[in-house]
């Protein structure tokens, strides 16, 4: 009889404990500090003892991030509470949903708007679907122009401004420097998601865009047209190599830091690398400005960075908004950016002496950050991303020609949106 | 065999020899050298093919950036685990589909080897549900939730390496001449002693060969493991090469000397195996 | 439920036994089985049920939710849509076009590749290696498949039900005709090498076993490595060899950069550097399993046969390749299913690219799944089955006809 009772009294407090304290997973990719992060979950432990916060680490790259949280969201599982994912999903989120609106979560309309207005204009804008809003940005990144300062130094330029001046630069340059292994221009032309970005940011600067305000596509277009002859003409020229049709992300980035190109297209991690580490044979040498354009035309970029959205089938969705406020406070996005070089989404982490201090490249790259334009924010995201970028690298590729490219992408868009 | 070739026919065989034992091993060595390298070395004309400056801080890299022991230690429990497994139960039917008149063989042969006929791509989502635990409709029982555990890998990578793993066994014991079953079954040892001390020996060959199949298989899936263990402990080795990745980067030098960590012990186990097994059955067996 | 499975089996034996002990009837299944009376249905039935338990368990489900699916329009960023039944629409846009014409003249590359695959084919038929009849049957399927299918294509106003998988379906036929036939021609020789007794033969092994250990992702990275136009090695080979300069003459100067070929950023050179991989990466396979038919082939047979005097071709015609015919048959099955399945290397290597000329049709299901396309992405699974399904019977068929 006794036995019975303490049995139940034992019963009775692990039940209570745990029915007290509320678990919350969140869900990040391996790259992305999961040390950090875990120290930061850990101090939202210690101040919410109702609530606890541990990481699950995913893959390395979004795309395979992606596949797992596929297949765990097709199958309706609330194993995981929050997920960080990147800027070209939350449309998809939203449409399929898997992301838990979170307008119920502000006192009312206006509160939301007010709170949003701390943040960078291009990531809201990736997260607010029609007036919801379904992600809060965790930080933000972009395509830039990095520069050899040493060598435009040398021959007198200014960072150039239009694509033409980059073109005669990088052409002057190279003939002066007589080295063999110098290219003029690189960016990314192997058919990963960077190629969207190598396409979109000359379209965007020669004043066109893939859809029109009204919806309809307009890539077929003169714009579109001279964005791919642009691409090809500096292969033709002489400042791109002729094999930039198989150049990712990370080939650019090690091209330049050992010394071998003038002007690249890539985002704001390359920085870091080219200063720090220590087989870097540029530290010190390179520039950043924004990105060249045509003449006549404002220069766009391609925006980047991750956002952090609730799983829609959490059945913590109370506590998870706890958390995902605390993961973009003020606080922690000053720890990730002065700790681990992330680009704040937060505006005045740009003024912060703090972050400054342990990033002053920072106050640079603010000037082509708040300008910087999504990709084609649609739920269809995977399918226009995956029809521009191998489009855009059959035409570097020399496979097809640019009328053709045109021709595909336009009604192949048309296919995937009119659908 | 060997000892009255002509000259030409010895030539060519070790011509062949050499280019074979160049191709093969080539990327591999090339992979290894990379593995001494500093990141810059990769990107530098001309190449070189000697490390510059020979360094081992890839190899500590990967074992302080990640628990490298652990994984492998998972990846060879659970690739042990899925060859015992697998190569007993690929055994016990292939006797049967080679030896034994059972009606319809072909087809249930047939209907073993249907089922690698999938990608493994569109499998996951279903088996997905199946092993973080559903109820199965109209029994009113669940699966367990088997996520994170050595059998949510070891229970899938038996059922992809049985129609393999069965087809090899099948094809070898239709080899072994039935005389001499039948002469061991007549000198009055039963069926089942019959396939122990006969079979069993003069098939080593096939079910070594399906057993590092089915092993390496199973130590390089990739798709499944990503998706069914996914806390750090649980990971195997293929996964874990792949947290070495940056978001962007592919640093060539420390994957590289991750690659090497994880293939070494692999070939090592399986060569000394191989040896093992192979002298030692087939010496006992084939005299008999 | 496994709890009540082993009481059910537990309560049956025993009652097994105390029918056996107070009638004298025919003796029990679980008596005949410690006796090893057991017929050869019964005996196989229970060898069997193993193998067939996993793979009905575990298989079972997930095999026939492909099949559901595939009649299923599920679209995950459409979720209003539900899973509605489509019925074979799928299937109609996949495989039909409209409008359709056949020539000749177009692909050709194609045709001449169909006769290179019928010659050796015929070749064997006529040394008697195949049967006539399977000899037939293959041609028959060659000629359908580089003769027609390949030579359709949609006339000037109409286009296919979908074009992408024709060209994913056409650059797979490619990579299944060239890479098993590689992999054969060169892992044939590898087992033989690594049979014989020579100094170089634990070499021989491992440079047998070191590709087939490397995981299929990392084999993809590390040959796109190797095959860099700028930094990777093999240009860099070719141009010490003098290569580099022959080419230059002989090559269209669009394939050839600074450093060489562009290998992964032109189509042809991409297909072949893609094929090389899978063949480096496969050929130890298929060397393993022949490797093992070998070593079960009884010796004394050589030794008579050089007795009668026959020389090495000889026995190699004679003895090791009819005896080598269950291995090679289980190595060609194997390797003609993974090679429709070719989906990590080539996205390794190029994701596919140039463009979409090295999009398998594994590669496209995958990234139809990554489009959330669930219901698609099923049917063309079930297309990939039927086409391995049709292979399989013709091979198996030879296993068992002879």
């Amino acid at each position: 009889m006794n036995r019975r009772i303490i049995l139940a009294l034992i019963i009775g407090v692990l039940a209570s404990l745990v029915y007290a304290q509320t678990e919350v997973t969140v869900f990040i990719g391996s790259r992305q500090n999961p040390e950090l992060i875990g120290s930061l979950l850990e101090q939202f432990n210690a101040a919410n003892p109702d609530i606890v916060a541990s990481y699950e680490l995913g893959g390395t790259t979004s795309e395979v991030q992606q596949q797992y949280l596929n297949t765990v969201l097709t199958s309706k599982s609330d194993d995981i509470d929050i997920f960080l994912i990147d800027v070209v999903r939350p449309a998809t989120y939203a449409a399929a949903g898997w992301a838990a609106p979170l307008n119920e979560y502000f006192e009312s309309e206006a509160a939301m708007m007010e709170f949003l207005d701390q943040f960078l204009p291009g990531p809201v804008n990736a997260n607010l679907i029609d007036g919801t809003l379904y992600a809060l940005p965790s930080y933000t990144d972009a395509q830039f122009l990095y520069y050899r300062q040493d060598l435009l130094d040398k021959y007198g330029f200014e960072p150039p401004a239009t694509w033409d001046e980059l073109m005669s630069q990088a052409i002057i340059i190279m003939q002066g420097e007589n080295n063999p292994n110098l290219q003029g221009f690189n960016y990314q032309g192997a058919a990963i998601e960077g190629a969207n970005c190598t396409f979109l940011e000359p379209l965007w600067s020669a004043g066109g865009n893939w859809r029109d305000e009204a919806g309809a596509i307009t890539v077929d277009s003169f714009e579109g047209r001279r964005a791919l002859n642009w691409l090809l003409n500096t292969m033709d020229v002489g400042i791109t190599k002729p094999n930039i049709a198989e150049t990712a992300t990370d080939n650019s980035r090690q091209e330049m830091q050992a010394g071998d190109v003038i002007f690249m297209l890539n985002w704001g991690y390359a920085w870091g690398r080219f200063q720090n580490d220590e087989d870097s044979q540029v530290k010190g040498l390179i520039g950043v400005a924004p990105l060249p354009s045509f003449t006549g035309f404002e220069s766009a970029t391609c925006i980047g960075g991750w956002q952090w959205a609730i799983n829609n089938y959490s059945s913590n969705k109370e506590a998870a908004f706890k958390v995902l406020q605390y993961m973009t406070s003020e606080d922690v996005q000053r720890v990730l950016a002065a700790q681990d070089s992330r680009i704040p989404a937060r505006i005045s982490l740009y003024s912060d002496p703090e972050v400054l201090a342990a990033a002053p490249h920072f106050g640079q790259f603010f000037d082509v950050i708040i300008n910087a334009r999504p990709r084609p924010v649609t739920p269809f995201y995977d399918e226009v991303s995956e029809l521009i970028r191998t489009t855009v690298n059959a035409v570097l590729s020399r496979s097809i020609s640019v009328d053709d490219a045109l021709e595909t992408m336009q009604t192949g868009l048309e296919d995937i949106i009119g659908n | 065999m060997s000892r009255q070739s002509p000259f030409t026919a010895r030539l060519f065989t070790n011509i062949g020899l050499i280019l074979l034992i160049v191709a093969g091993l080539f990327p591999a060595i090339w992979l290894i050298l990379t593995s001494f390298k500093l990141d810059g070395e990769l990107v530098r004309l001309p190449i070189t093919y000697w490390p510059d400056a020979a360094t081992l801080s890839n190899y500590v890299q990967v074992f302080e950036r990640n628990p490298f022991a652990r994984f492998l230690l998972n990846s060879f429990v659970v690739s042990l685990g899925a060859t015992l497994i697998c190569v007993l139960f690929a055994a016990l039917a292939g006797y049967a589909l080679a030896r034994l008149r059972i009606p319809g063989r072909r087809l249930i042969l047939t209907g073993i080897v249907m089922t690698s006929m999938f990608p493994a791509l569109v499998l996951l989502v279903p088996l997905y549900r199946l092993f973080v635990g559903a109820e199965i409709p109209g029994l009113g029982i669940s699966t367990p939730n088997l996520l994170n555990t050595y059998w949510a890998l070891i229970i899938p990578y038996v059922a992809l390496s049985l129609p393999i793993a069965t087809l090899i066994l099948t094809s070898f014991f239709q080899l072994i001449p039935e005389d001499l079953e039948s002469a061991a079954m007549v000198d009055g040892s039963s069926r089942t002693g019959a396939l122990f001390r006969i079979v069993a020996p003069l098939s080593a060959p096939g079910m070594v060969t399906a057993g590092i199949i089915v092993f390496v298989n199973s130590w390089n899936e990739f798709l499944l493991a990503l998706t069914f263990n996914t806390s750090l402990m649980m990971r195997t080795v293929p996964v874990g090469i792949t947290f070495y990745q940056g978001e962007y980067a592919f640093p060539w030098a420390i994957i590289s000397a991750a690659v090497t960590v994880g293939i070494v012990p692999l070939v090592a186990l399986i060569l000394f195996f191989q040896q093992r097994i192979i002298s030692g059955l087939t010496a006992g067996g084939v005299k008999g | 439920m496994t709890f009540r499975a082993a009481y059910a089996a537990h309560f049956y034996f025993m009652a097994a036994i105390k029918t056996e002990k107070i009638t004298y009837r025919k003796p029990g299944f679980w008596q005949r089985l410690r006796t090893g009376n057991l017929n050869d249905t019964q005996l196989g039935l229970l060898l069997l049920a193993p193998a067939l338990i996993t793979l009905f368990v575990v298989m079972l489900y997930p095999v026939l939710n492909v099949f559901w699916q595939s009649l299923r329009g599920e679209h995950l960023l459409r979720p209003w849509l539900g899973s509605p039944f489509v019925g074979l629409e799928h299937f109609q846009k996949i495989l039909w076009g409209r409008n359709m014409v056949w020539d000749l003249q177009n692909l050709l590359s194609w045709r001449i590749l169909g006769i290179a695959t019928l010659l050796p084919l015929w070749w064997f038929a006529a040394r008697g290696v195949l049967k006539r009849w399977t000899a037939l049957a293959w041609t028959l399927t060659i000629l359908v498949v580089f003769g027609f299918l390949l030579g359709l294509h949609p006339g000037d106003s109409g286009r296919w039900g979908d074009a992408r998988f024709w060209n994913s379906f056409n650059i797979t036929l490619l990579i299944i005709v060239l890479s098993v036939a590689g992999s054969f021609l060169v892992g044939l020789p590898m087992a033989l090498l690594a049979n014989i007794t020579s100094p170089l033969r634990w070499l021989v092994r491992l440079a047998m076993l070191l590709p087939w250990a490397m995981p299929r992702v990392f084999t993809g990275l590390t040959f796109a490595w190797l095959f860099q136009s700028d930094y990777g090695v093999l240009n860099d080979l070719l141009a010490r060899a003098g290569v580099n300069n022959l080419l230059q003459g002989v090559l269209e100067p669009n394939l050839i950069g600074a450093q060489g070929i562009l290998w992964l950023s032109r189509v042809v050179p991409a297909i072949i550097a893609v094929n090389i991989t899978i063949i480096w990466k496969t050929s130890s396979f298929v060397g393993l399993i022949l490797l093992a038919g070998l070593q079960s082939i009884d010796k004394s047979l050589y030794e008579a046969a050089t007795v009668d005097g026959a020389n090495a071709w000889q026995r190699f015609w004679s003895i090791t390749l009819p005896m080598l015919r269950p291995a090679i048959a289980v190595a060609l099955i194997f390797r003609t299913l993974t090679a429709i399945q070719t989906f990590d290397i080539p996205y390794a290597m190029t994701r596919g690219a140039p463009g979409r000329s090295l999009e398998t049709l594994g590669l496209y299901i995958y990234n139809t799944i990554q489009a959330s396309n669930i219901g698609y992405a099923a049917a063309l699974s079930v297309v990939l089955f039927a086409l391995s399904l049709g292979i399989t019977i013709l091979y198996l068929r030879w296993i068992y006809t002879e």
